[in-house]
């Protein structure tokens, strides 16, 4: 986010300015080397929103945004025409921040490549105005949460300040983080990044908040696939494969085709295979039963003991999914059927649910 | 600081997330400065029962009570509570004093206040000499404090804490469990704890509730679930090596009650037996529950419980510094016992071990509960 706003700042001011925090810590600067450090002497000066204040080198003023934090923009004070100008950055910085800009045009380019509302000829317009590399390694995060009364961009650009990455609201309660992997970086960093965002906002914003994981894609203008992959695993993810509010595309399994697959087809393969009636018979214990050995990959042994079974009572249930679904867990293609059976099921009650 | 009460809660996911009753009819009242903890394996609805009482899941039916106020209607953000989890991120570009003040900044708070608060989180926490320090010049003991900070600056009448040193290595786990309970007797505060490891929970909690598949099995003091496990299940979970559980058969005998263990018959004390006796169990088939401290080789425990002496096949010894593990067979099943390290118990040795059937326990073979408590 902060990288949109220095490039937009950085192509119409010449002379040497930058933003810093409430605390005066620089977060952009004409002047890169300077970010991360903090303003000397802020403290002695009373700046406030509504005027410049002059100190020695400087011109400043305050930047106040309702729900989010307060910000300092300052600017050589050599030359005069400085003054008016630094009250135009923090007009522009505010607006910035309220959306009001949208992140400056780049954020609705940004908005479009990952709906996929866009032709070639923007696409190649775009990422050549805004200064995007193509060629790159990237995956998007979709958060979902309840509205949140602060905001979530601000939030994740100070976890993840790298300039790369870019942040894209797209709704009130819904967020896209493209990120960019460099060269060791996978999947696994990916999954790791998500559960700390969705841990981090939970605590320091205490709403719900449930991520989906995109796959990685090699262009640019590929973000849209992996845009609606994360948001594909968001909405099936829960099913069977929940984890700590976090579903991963990559990890999705079966679920990628139930998904994309007709309801009409899918309503028959539960006639076919496991019916609504027989899974009405399988009790919680059951399920959960069913669930833990699926996540311990049918290892009986490895199941009783993370359950706290004895191996009897395990055997025993399994052998009663037998009798009632006719399919024997412990062997993998009965395992497929009935996991895929189980899925289907909550799909269809999801899809039937949203109807 | 306050009471949380929870009543008749039950959470029901929705059909399209699988339709599981992951919590049922969960009661209980947590006093004020506890450090509550909520046990068990895998899938038994610890998270689920914290995010209800932190509001960020819905409960289906029952309420939550924080301090005297309902809160099923509540926002987290006014339940006056504060949320740890296992998978933090720190700012990595601010120093710790604005990492523990980012929230309260978010929420406009005074700037004095703000100091105040982070200031004395940190002298709370030992960490006052690291403030200006940014995140990567912190050790990982450092760093989940600095996380902790965050939760304690605003001041919460609860803490609520999902696993929060499960990502740590073996070491600084050991460390945080002393830092955490420190930390509790520092803030006098109630704290919710939520972990599948029952050591954490014996050594932290002042009491722990442990769950089954959404049910609470037991509700009781460390010390006191360990020695009197209301049944077979929260017996094996609690303890390591787990305890021993064998067959037998309760026989009585005039004022006598033995147990029959495969050809050996132990006599029970007889305070024990009178627990016993007129109770219907005669003939009954139960299963003996024996702690792996509960048997004895030395030869002195041998010459006094003369009705409790059974042979034991040795398998494996264990020499572990201040104890010895000896695994044998004990009539056909497999048992662990913890003795003396200078056991002279060898592999292929036929032993003596007496069982201390002062405290062993006895538990229904249907039911698995514990036939009686002491
Ligand atoms: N978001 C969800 N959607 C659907 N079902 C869920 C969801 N979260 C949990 N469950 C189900 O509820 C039950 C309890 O899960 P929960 O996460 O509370 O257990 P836990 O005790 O915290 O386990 P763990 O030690 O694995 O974290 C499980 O059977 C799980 O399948
Ligand atoms: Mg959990």
């Amino acid at each position: 986010m902060f990288g949109t706003l220095k490039k937009r700042l950085l192509l119409s001011i010449d002379d040497y300015f930058g933003i810093a925090d409430g605390n005066g810590r620089i977060i952009i600067c004409s002047d890169e080397t300077q970010e991360g450090d903090y303003l000397k002497n802020i403290g002695k000066l009373d700046i406030s929103p509504n005027e410049v204040t002059t100190g020695k080198d400087l011109f400043y003023q305050s930047v106040a945004i309702p729900g989010k934090l307060d910000y300092i923009v300052y600017i050589s004070n050599k030359s005069e025409g400085n003054y008016k100008l630094l009250g135009l950055i923090a007009l522009f910085v505010e607006s910035f921040f309220n959306n009001l800009v949208a992140g400056g045009d780049s954020d609705d380019f940004c908005r479009k490549v990952l709906y996929g509302e866009i032709d070639n000829e923007e696409l190649r317009r775009g990422i050549e105005l805004y200064k995007i590399r193509d060629k790159a390694q990237r995956a998007v995060l979709v958060l979902h949460y309840n509205e949140a009364e602060y905001s979530v961009s601000e939030m994740i650009s100070n976890i993840f300040p790298e300039d790369d990455n870019m942040i894209i609201e797209l709704g009130r309660d819904k967020i896209a983080y493209i990120i960019t992997l460099k060269d060791d970086q996978g999947i696994a960093y990916l999954n790791k990044s998500c559960r700390s965002i969705v841990d981090t906002l939970e605590e320091e914003l205490m709403v719900s908040v449930h991520g989906g994981i995109g796959n990685i894609v090699e262009n640019f203008g590929s973000i849209s696939l992996s845009c609606s992959n994360a948001e594909l695993a968001l909405s099936v993810g829960d099913i069977f494969e929940y984890e700590n509010n976090v579903s991963d595309y990559n990890t999705l399994g079966i679920g990628k085709l139930i998904y994309t697959s007709d309801k009409k087809v899918l309503e028959d393969f539960l006639v076919e295979s496991v019916s609504r009636k027989t899974f009405e018979l399988l009790d919680d214990e059951i399920i959960k039963t069913v669930q833990s050995f699926f996540k311990n990959n049918l290892n009986i042994s490895e199941t009783a003991r993370q359950m706290y079974l004895h191996r009897n009572t395990l055997v025993y249930r399994i052998e009663k999914v037998l009798k009632i679904t006719g399919l024997d867990l412990r062997n993998f293609d009965d395992a497929v059927s009935f996991k895929a059976a189980y899925m289907v099921k909550c799909y269809i009650d999801k899809l039937n649910q949203e109807r | 600081m306050a009471k949380v009460v929870l009543r008749n809660v039950y959470k029901k996911y929705e059909p399209s997330r699988g339709g599981i009753t992951a919590v049922s009819d969960f009661n209980l009242s947590i006093e004020d400065r506890e450090f509550l903890v909520l046990l068990g394996p895998s899938g038994c609805g610890k998270t689920t029962t914290l995010r209800m009482v932190a509001g960020l899941e819905d409960i289906s039916a029952g309420e939550i009570y924080i301090g005297d106020k309902l809160v099923n209607d509540v926002q987290p953000k006014d339940r006056d509570i504060a949320m740890v989890f296992q998978n933090y991120a720190l700012y990595p570009h601010m120093s710790v004093f604005d990492n523990m003040a980012f929230g309260l900044k978010l929420r406009r708070t005074p700037k004095d206040e703000i100091k105040r608060r982070v200031h004395e989180a940190a002298r709370i926490l030992e960490i006052e000499h690291l403030l200006d320090r940014k995140p990567k010049a912190l050790s990982g003991g450092q760093q989940q404090r600095v996380a902790l900070g965050r939760a304690i600056v605003r001041e919460p009448k609860v803490f609520l804490m999902d696993e929060p040193l499960s990502n740590l290595d073996a070491k600084l786990r050991g460390q945080m469990r002393v830092e955490l309970t420190k930390l509790h007797q520092r803030l006098a505060t109630t704290f919710i704890f939520v972990t599948h490891d029952q050591v954490e929970a014996m050594t932290m909690g002042t009491r722990i509730v442990c769950m089954k598949l959404g049910f609470i099995q037991q509700v009781d003091s460390p010390q006191a679930m360990y020695e009197n496990p209301a049944n077979m299940y929260v017996a094996g979970f609690i303890g390591t090596p787990q305890m021993n559980f064998i067959d037998g058969v309760v026989i009585e005998d005039g004022k006598d009650a033995y147990l029959k263990i495969g050809n050996s018959k132990i006599k029970m004390p007889e305070n024990r037996a009178k627990k016993i006796i007129g109770q219907g169990y005669d003939g009954k088939e139960v299963v003996v529950g024996l702690r792996p401290e509960h048997l004895h080789d030395e030869q002195m425990y041998i010459d006094s419980m003369p009705g409790a002496v059974v042979d034991a096949n040795v398998e494996v010894t264990e020499l572990l510094g201040p104890e010895a593990l000896v695994y044998c067979t004990i009539e056909g099943t497999n048992m662990i016992a913890r003795v003396n390290p200078r056991t002279k118990a060898r592999p292929g040795d036929v032993i003596k071990i007496a069982l201390d059937t002062a405290r062993l326990h006895v538990f229904d073979k249907d039911t698995e509960n514990a036939m009686f408590v002491d």
